[in-house]
């Protein structure tokens, strides 16, 4: 099978891949497990729009995904909305909160954004923290129902593995038509030039503000999934640790591609739950790699930033790209 | 020149960085078909002009107007839509895509008859440098220095500009390149582009110029028909040293 061939047939080998897991794995936690992947992939897929088409870093996407966990469950709970109504909310706030951050940040450019970005994932932090009457406080916020789309409701552990690829899926396919049409150029042109872009016609600010918005968005339905999902969520999820995950996994996925920050974000989360995937792990082991987490994520980056700085997605083409030539 | 109707005029324009001024009373105007070129020793203030131009940099006093029509707060992609182009210092093309996408992003603002400007203009483009039609699927950043000089001036063109800008467009080429790529500039005013060139090379910019201003320390200290200029005595010693040496 040439490079071409197998370009071409990735999309359906992935399909097929995330189809067989619920059937392939009996194991309710590790299914549960391909799930966190999926929810981590959701969030990295906006990621990969923002920071590895458009070139905008974001420190403070754990935040959006936390708008949107605490939207769904005070929605649904407080509120006793159905469930899709609370996920829609969640997509709205979090959609408004990435719309106000991005108005007067886009302006800025590489450190000052990244930084700008960093203090409202601090600010939002605090504020689950402090909100108590909506939050729950540091305690969290438990009782979060199952998600739910009318009489069907996702209990089992492959149906909101299901639940959850199914959005990344319908996500992906977003951001490829995103990606693959006029706003993708544009942002693409961004990521290579403001300058350049702007001389093209580009209104960067316009561009810099839509991509942050549906890169927020995303993130807070990944954060009102990972709400229903586990049914507890607390300030200690949505912190700068997590946001700093994100954008590691979208940078050792790979700029301008889909395809390999979700592999990243499914191989990093695996590496948080070496103990499922590995059977017969000791749990001392396992309790290491999972203390050396953070440790293990710098070097992929380190790794990745010294060898193939266009990452996983990078090296895939390199390679296609040479099969090609021989 | 018709001198009437400018496409583009400066009056007074007072710009800079912070609080730095760089440029003190600009007068400048460039007349529809004409090739202006604007020179200067480094640091004078040519590449800042430019900047002014498009919006980059802000104005503090006087004003810009273009197509007879006051800009009052210019910005490079607003400008575009209305026919301006500017080819900026560094090229600043998009490296990792493709020849073709980074002319097709360069009709990006064509707004609803994009598809008929882009055909149009692609076909224009690949005339005037036929290699790029060669090297359409390549990455940009896989061309050579004249090649990617070529590719920042046809994606511009790919808005089918009336004003094109130029910043230093023989910056680091090889002679014999160089002499193509005013050749195409020559080529496009025949058709009409009306072109304003910033360029250090002044004995080069002249030649091909209908018009020059010579620019020092943020002011514009002479100007006049390209002709006078290159015969100009002040200007042949102070900017067109090299000239003696050649013996020209």
């Amino acid at each position: 099978m040439n490079a071409r061939t197998l370009r071409a047939l990735a999309p359906l080998i992935a399909v097929a891949l995330a189809l067989i897991v619920p059937l392939a794995v009996s194991d309710r936690f590790l299914l549960k497990v391909f799930t966190f992947c999926g929810i981590n992939a959701l969030v990295v897929v906006g990621l990969a729009l923002l920071f590895g088409y458009a070139g905008q870093v974001s420190l403070g996407h754990a935040a959006f995904m936390g708008l949107g966990a605490y939207t769904s469950a005070y929605c649904t709970v407080e509120l006793g909305w159905p469930w899709l109504l609370g996920f829609v909310a969640a997509g709205v706030v979090a959609a408004l909160g990435g719309l106000i951050l991005a108005i007067p940040s886009l302006r800025l450019k590489g450190y000052y954004l990244a930084m700008a970005t960093l203090g409202f994932g601090l600010l939002m932090s605090l504020a689950f923290i402090q909100a108590e009457p909506i939050t729950g406080g540091v305690d969290g916020f438990s009782g979060i129902p199952f998600p739910s789309i009318g009489p069907v409701e996702f209990r089992s552990a492959s149906s909101l593995y299901w639940l959850v690829w199914g959005a990344v899926g319908i996500a992906v396919l977003v951001a490829h038509n995103i990606t693959s049409l006029r706003p993708g150029r544009a942002m693409r042109a961004l990521h290579g030039s403001e300058l350049g872009a702007q001389a093209c016609g580009v209104d960067i600010v316009g561009v810099k503000v839509r991509t942050f918005v549906v890169s927020a968005l995303m993130a807070g339905l990944a954060g009102a999934l990972y709400a229903g999902v586990v049914g507890f969520i607390s300030p200690s999820l949505f912190t700068l640790t997590a946001s700093i995950t994100f954008i590691a996994m979208t940078i050792v996925g790979g700029t301008s591609s889909l395809a390999g920050p979700i592999l990243a974000a499914v191989a990093l989360t695996l590496v948080q739950y070496s103990d499922a995937l590995i059977p017969g792990l000791p749990r001392e082991t396992a309790q290491t790699i999972q203390s050396y987490q953070e440790d293990i994520y710098g070097l992929a980056i380190v790794l990745i930033v010294i060898f193939a700085p266009r990452g996983l997605a990078g090296l895939w083409k390199r390679r296609s790209a040479g099969n090609e030539a021989s | 020149m018709s001198e009437a109707t400018p496409l583009l005029e400066l009056a007074s324009v007072r710009a800079g960085y912070g609080h730095a001024e760089v440029l003190h009373d600009i007068d400048l105007t460039v007349g529809e078909g004409e090739l202006v070129a604007v020179i200067g020793a480094n640091g004078a203030g040519k590449s800042t002009l430019l900047k002014t131009i498009v919006g980059l940099v802000p104005v503090r006093s006087g004003t810009i107007a273009y197509r007879g029509a006051r800009v009052a707060t210019p910005r490079p992609e607003r400008l575009v839509r209305k026919g301006l182009a500017l080819v900026p210092e560094g090229r600043l093309l998009f490296g990792p895509m493709t020849v073709r996408d980074n002319l097709e992003l360069g009709a990006y603002g064509a707004g609803r008859e994009r598809r008929a400007v882009t055909t149009r203009a692609l076909a224009r483009v690949n005339e005037l440098f036929p290699v790029l039609e060669e090297r359409a699927d390549q990455p940009a950043e896989t061309l050579s220095g004249g090649e990617q000089q070529m590719l920042a001036v046809g994606r511009a063109l790919m808005s089918e500009p009336r004003l094109l800008l130029l910043d230093e467009p023989s910056l680091g080429l090889a002679p014999l390149v160089i002499a193509e790529i005013f050749s195409a500039l020559d080529e496009l005013r025949a058709q009409g582009v009306t072109i304003l060139l910033v360029e250090q090379d002044a004995r080069l910019a002249l030649r091909h110029a209908d018009r020059g201003s010579v620019m020092r320390t943020g002011r514009v200290v002479l100007e006049g028909p390209a002709a006078d200029l290159l015969a100009d005595e002040s200007v042949r010693t102070i900017y067109l040293g090299a000239w003696h040496q050649e013996g020209s």
